[in-house]
């Protein structure tokens, strides 16, 4: 599936990742820089990439998760 | 509103503007806004989508998060996260609408309840919401 080797990436930067907290990572195969916002990750992302597919994801040390009060369906990823 | 339903809006979910912008510089089409039920969820950290509504758009994914639901006890489950733009149209007359242009969106099968997305609290904060059970009620205002 598509960014598997994104999602590496970024299992593997995240250790070196603890004063970036709730940024967010921008990740294109081994490529990887952090923004302040989701916004200018996007962006940049657009920018350098195109429609090549690229990676934004909040950086989380901690367990941090998004909450739903509702069942949901566990889908593959 | 009914107790059944509870607070659904039609909204219309696009490609982000960003992808607009890339879709267009590319010489491909834009697609056109799937317009759909939501449902306004205050338990909602984030806004969720169904993914027949992303796959209409012909979206891929960015991303993944950890989800924690009911289902999931101490534990977590990973969902696909998408970026997409966001219209909730005006009311009536007068009013405008309210436009998202990006906007970090997590997967969720939701059709089956009668809805296809749930507009958590990640909109909701530039939003105000009054929900007026006794009266069958509701105003989101932004």
């Amino acid at each position: 599936m598509a960014l598997e080797r994104e999602l590496e990436t970024y299992r593997r930067r995240l250790p070196e990742l603890t004063s970036q907290e709730g940024k967010f990572a921008l990740v294109r195969l081994d490529e990887f820089d952090v923004f302040d916002t989701y916004g200018d990750a996007l962006k940049e992302g657009y920018r350098r990439f195109g429609l090549e597919p690229f990676m934004v994801k909040q950086v989380r040390q901690f367990g941090h998760a998004q909450l739903i009060t509702r069942l949901l369906v566990p889908q593959p990823v | 509103m009914t107790e059944a339903s509870g607070p659904i809006i039609t909204v219309v979910v696009c490609a982000s503007v960003p992808h607009q912008k890339a879709l267009e510089e590319a010489g491909r089409p834009v697609p056109p806004g799937v317009t759909i039920q939501a449902l306004v969820d205050t338990g909602a950290s984030g806004t969720c989508i169904d993914p027949l509504v992303l796959r209409q758009l012909g979206l891929e994914r960015v991303g993944t998060v950890d989800v924690v639901t009911p289902s999931t006890g101490d534990g977590t489950h990973e969902a696909n996260t998408y970026d997409i733009g966001l219209i909730i149209p005006p009311a009536g007359a007068g009013h405008m609408p309210h436009l998202i242009p990006y906007l970090l969106v997590t997967e969720s099968v939701l059709a089956r309840n009668g809805f296809h997305a749930l507009i958590g609290r990640d909109v909701l904060k530039d939003c105000v919401l009054v929900y007026n059970g006794a009266l069958g009620f509701f105003t989101l205002a932004f």
